[in-house]
């Protein structure tokens, strides 16, 4: 610090010598100590100033380069770990797409020995019955497994937009899972202001996000409750929203919905499986046209899941 | 006259004469261990071309200045300014960073009680 400061220091020990060699007049010699002193002790004052901010900046400067390799070692294993959960999505849809036919071919085989021993009810034919079930399930969960792949790859399937009514929407909605609906004895009830009318939509893409929500709300419905579903279009918005009378959602469990193999607190009531895509499907789909979904929900007195889709209504 | 180079740093900046054009180029960011001794080289050279008496074309582009380096090239500018006093050519470019208003800020504090000739020219602005 010394060194930097050269200059001054020289000034100051050249005009003390003067001073010493030629001492000021009586009247000035006050001033001229005075103005030695302040000078001096400005100096040193100054030199440390500069050597603390010197210490702070370079402190400040160190801080910004771990920081910044920091985050570079945190962007490097970020890619890792995408391409490491890509690689696991493919293995996953790879396997799932093999499974799908030996599985077809062991439900339809089920299915030829259930109905041969149909006259003869017994073992061998609910063993069978059971069997088709099981393998239906699990059919599925390889369809999601298999559209979340796709979803998630950005390829909802290039749907062509087509006129449908509200009322056949509707009617869609009620076939759903009907069999779970009868077996769990579900009242579902349907309802819309104005089932007449009709929008332009991706039909599959919308069927699918209604199938989802349905089997949803039946599977984690009691026994002997509602389930509503009401679709109505408002402003050049499908408006869909499913009701059910079930546990209803944890705060913790509402921010973990529409992710994929989501585990949620809430169990379905009768026995179904799930593997979690069902929402993680709906949400994708959903953003793909453009819209939003959401839950409202009050534990213990059921969940209301609401889609808003952009539609051009056409009559 | 040798050229000036002084490679950069993780802490200090590269200086260097551009031979096309003779400007003397302050690139990067100065928190320099010992500022009088990372400048001597450039006080030397710098006094040899007045010495000479040539003229000087300084251009800045600096991210970060720190406390003692900012010491050092006020005595640099100092140098020039006596030097430009009694006749000799001197011109300082000050660029700075648009969105750093800091370090425009620091350019004219730096140049403010000097009359060389000086431009203060932002960078990265969309144009």
């Amino acid at each position: 610090m010394q060194a930097l400061f050269a200059k001054e220091l020289s000034v100051l020990k050249e005009a003390e010598g003067a001073f010493a060699r030629h001492p000021p007049p009586e009247e000035l010699e006050h001033y001229c100590e005075m103005l030695a002193e302040h000078y001096r002790s400005m100096l040193a004052q100054m030199m440390k100033l500069t050597s603390i901010s010197d210490a702070t900046q370079l402190q400040l400067k160190r801080t910004k380069l771990e920081l910044s390799s920091a985050l570079s070692n945190v962007e490097r294993l970020n890619r890792n770990l995408e391409a490491v959960s890509q690689e696991k999505d493919e293995i996953l849809a790879l396997a799932a797409h093999d499974l799908r036919s030996p599985l077809s071919g062991i439900r339809g085989l089920a299915d030829l020995i259930a109905e041969e021993s149909a006259p003869q009810p017994g073992e061998i034919h609910s063993y069978a019955e059971e069997i088709v079930n099981v393998a239906d399930d699990t059919l599925e969960m390889i369809r999601d497994i298999l559209d979340i792949y796709r979803l998630d790859g950005g390829a909802p399937g290039g749907q062509q937009s087509e006129s449908i009514r509200i009322a056949d929407l509707l009617t869609e909605a009620s076939a759903i899972s009907r069999a779970n609906a009868l077996r769990k004895r579900i009242t579902m009830v349907i309802e819309s202001v104005n089932a007449d009318r009709s929008v332009l939509v991706e039909k599959a893409l919308v069927v699918r996000i209604l199938e989802n929500l349905v089997s949803n709300a039946l599977k984690y419905s009691p026994h002997g409750s509602i389930v509503t579903v009401r679709i109505d279009i408002e402003d050049n918005l499908l408006k869909i929203a499913v009701r059910d009378q079930g546990p209803g959602l944890s705060e913790a469990d509402q921010a973990k919905l529409f992710k994929k193999f989501a585990r949620l607190a809430s169990r379905p009531t009768g026995g179904e499986s799930s593997i979690g895509l069902g929402l993680a499907i709906v949400d994708r789909i959903v953003q793909h046209l453009g819209g939003r979904v959401w839950v409202e929900t009050i534990p213990g007195e059921g969940a209301t899941f609401r889609v808003e889709l952009p539609v051009t209504a056409v009559g | 006259m040798s050229s000036l180079e002084i490679p950069a740093t993780d802490y200090t900046p590269h200086v260097f004469e551009d031979s096309k054009t003779g400007v003397v180029w302050f690139k990067g960011e100065a928190y320099p261990e010992n500022a009088s001794a990372y400048f001597q080289p450039i006080m030397e050279w710098m006094h040899s071309r007045i010495a000479e008496a040539r003229p000087i074309k300084l251009a800045f582009s600096l991210d970060y200045l720190n406390t003692s380096s900012t010491k050092a090239l006020l005595d640099l500018l100092a140098l020039l300014e006596a030097y430009h006093q009694k006749g000799g050519s001197v011109s300082v470019i000050w660029y700075y960073q648009a969105d750093l208003e800091v370090m425009k800020e620091t350019g004219e504090e730096l140049l403010h009680d000097f009359s060389l000739p000086r431009l203060l020219e932002p960078l990265g602005r969309l144009t």
